[in-house]
């Protein structure tokens, strides 16, 4: 796997078993920890899925619903890795299910939902806390302007080099994976979160942007970016190598020395 | 399913611990634990010291001291001063003086290494590491009568 | 409170940088001597204290890891929850002034009892 697509996540495959090019298809089991509403607890589901050497666990998790199991409810869209939509917990590590490798995990492969957010039904969860907290950031363009903004007559002039100050941070594409691997958020359900903090200074970064101060305002607080205490696990999981760790860094920067 | 407090704050304190995806989730851990031993370690050590106004007091806390538990407790509280102490300038280096943060971000999405946890700062954590297990060594050492200085 | 937040993480920031100024100079004193067992002994920890400037150090050394190190509690207790972190502020406060006095009274202790 190359470090481009999934960063360090991919040196976490524990062992690697000699997959030979002739491998046409591996029998592996999932072990899926399922919610059940109705019973308000976790079960666990045990699948044997067949999987080719490209199948990626959202393909094996598509397999098990389709032949096995109807009543497996899995959160996917894309299967691209670009929605953000099918994270959870593989093998302890939170990563997207369409962007993981199945056969190179191993015989068994552990899925549980995405960690620190309450679960719906067996593997997807409610997200509606973690965008509450990106929009009390103010996602967006913040001028003074408000006419210009709703009648438009003409375009916001941005450098190249303007743009290089926040386009890392704007490749978020708010899966939820950084909130699960935070130990913060899971100690301390209204600390805004890494992909809250990295959007809030993307859009203060932005040369466009004439809210910082008011974000800034808005995340000095110990829920905000005091609360993090950089474990970096939230750039170690990123699937799309965001780094909201540095965006974090750059945001306290900000704050503690009172400037953009 | 209502869940307690107990059970609350033991799920909560938990998350510190799982998953350890990354050496800096593990610098977080330790750094968070040996703060709570010295922040436990602090106000005893500063009523034991009182006992420095009564020299019989004195000699009965030292023979308290010898005794092996407090000895191992001693070597801890040598590693969580030096981790401690070392990590933190780590995090003062990078979050208040800003050292290893890019003045310049790169323009192109397609870089090979994380700029929060490769590079500079890993190298950063990695002396902390080292620094911290050397000097617990040394100072470990010293304490033990084993190391002679002068 | 109107004083943000960042202001009081600054401090915690601060005494951070005091610390390892101070506490190099004591764990120094232990040094020293160059047995650990001698710079226990009861002469020279009474010799160490009637040095002004040291028992200055000392007193610095007290104040800055007594707000660090409460502080830092204080963080964790928040984090862990909100309510019990807003009373735990006030308490910590009242236990870190508790143990200056404490520290004070056995620094100028020596003064006090010279020959004991």
């Amino acid at each position: 796997m190359s470090e481009k697509t999934s960063g360090a996540v991919s040196k976490l495959q524990l062992s690697t078993p000699e997959i030979s090019l002739k491998t046409v298809s591996k029998l592996i089991t999932l072990k899926v920890k399922r919610y059940d509403p109705d019973a308000g607890r976790y079960k666990l589901s045990i699948y044997r899925v067949s999987v080719s050497r490209f199948d990626t666990v959202l393909d094996a998790l598509l397999k098990v619903v389709r032949d096995q199991d109807h009543t497996l409810s899995v959160r996917y869209s894309c299967r691209m890795g670009i929605c953000g939509s099918c994270a959870m917990m593989i093998n302890g590590v939170p990563r997207l299910a369409c962007m993981t490798n199945a056969i190179s995990l191993g015989d068994v492969i552990e899925i549980e939902p995405l960690k620190n957010f309450p679960p719906v039904k067996d593997l997807f969860v409610d997200m509606d806390q973690m965008f509450r907290k990106h929009r009390s950031v103010k996602p967006w363009l913040i001028r003074g302007d408000e006419e210009e903004q709703f009648t438009a007559k003409k375009e916001y002039l941005q450098k190249p080099e303007e743009v290089d100050t926040y386009r890392l941070f704007s490749t978020c594409i708010k899966c939820g994976a950084c909130m699960a691997a935070c130990p913060t958020v899971a100690s301390n359900p209204d600390f805004l979160g890494p992909m809250v903090l990295a959007q809030a200074y993307r859009w203060s970064a932005d040369s466009r942007d004439e809210g910082a101060h008011i974000r800034f305002d808005i995340v000095d607080n110990p829920n905000g970016v005091f609360g993090c205490h950089f474990a970096g696990a939230c750039s170690a999981v990123c699937p799309k190598n965001s780094d909201p760790a540095l965006a974090i860094q750059l945001l306290r920067k900000s704050i503690l020395r009172g400037k953009r | 399913m209502a869940e307690s407090s107990l059970q609350i704050l033991i799920k909560r304190v938990s998350g510190w611990f799982v998953p350890i995806i990354n050496i800096e989730r593990l610098a977080y851990l330790l750094h968070r634990l040996t703060g709570l031993y010295l922040a436990i370690y602090l106000p005893l050590h500063i009523i034991s010291t009182h006992n420095s106004l009564n020299p019989i007091a004195w000699a009965q806390e030292m023979i308290l001291y010898g005794s092996p538990l407090v000895k191992i407790g001693e070597v801890i509280l040598i590693f969580a001063i030096f981790f401690h102490g070392f990590n933190g300038i780590r995090l003062l280096l990078v979050e208040y003086f800003n050292v290893c943060l890019p003045k310049k971000m790169p323009s192109s999405l397609y870089i090979e290494k994380r700029l929060s946890l490769d590079n500079c700062q890993k190298t950063l954590l990695y002396l902390t590491f080292v620094l911290s297990i050397i000097l617990t060594i040394l100072g470990t050492l010293y304490l033990l009568g084993l190391l002679v200085l002068w | 409170m109107n004083m943000r937040y960042s202001s009081i993480m600054k401090w915690q920031y601060w005494t951070a940088i005091i610390l390892i100024v101070v506490l190099t100079i004591h764990i120094a004193f232990r040094i020293i001597p160059g047995d650990y067992e001698k710079s226990l002994s009861y002469e020279n920890v009474r010799s160490n204290y009637s040095n002004i400037g040291y028992s200055i150090i000392l007193l610095i050394l007290l104040a800055a890891a007594l707000f660090h190190g409460f502080n830092g509690l204080r963080v964790i207790i928040y984090e862990l929850s909100p309510r019990a972190g807003k009373i735990a502020g006030p308490i910590l406060l009242v236990l870190g002034v508790i143990f200056v006095v404490i520290g004070l009274l056995t620094l100028l202790g020596i003064y006090i009892f010279p020959f004991h």
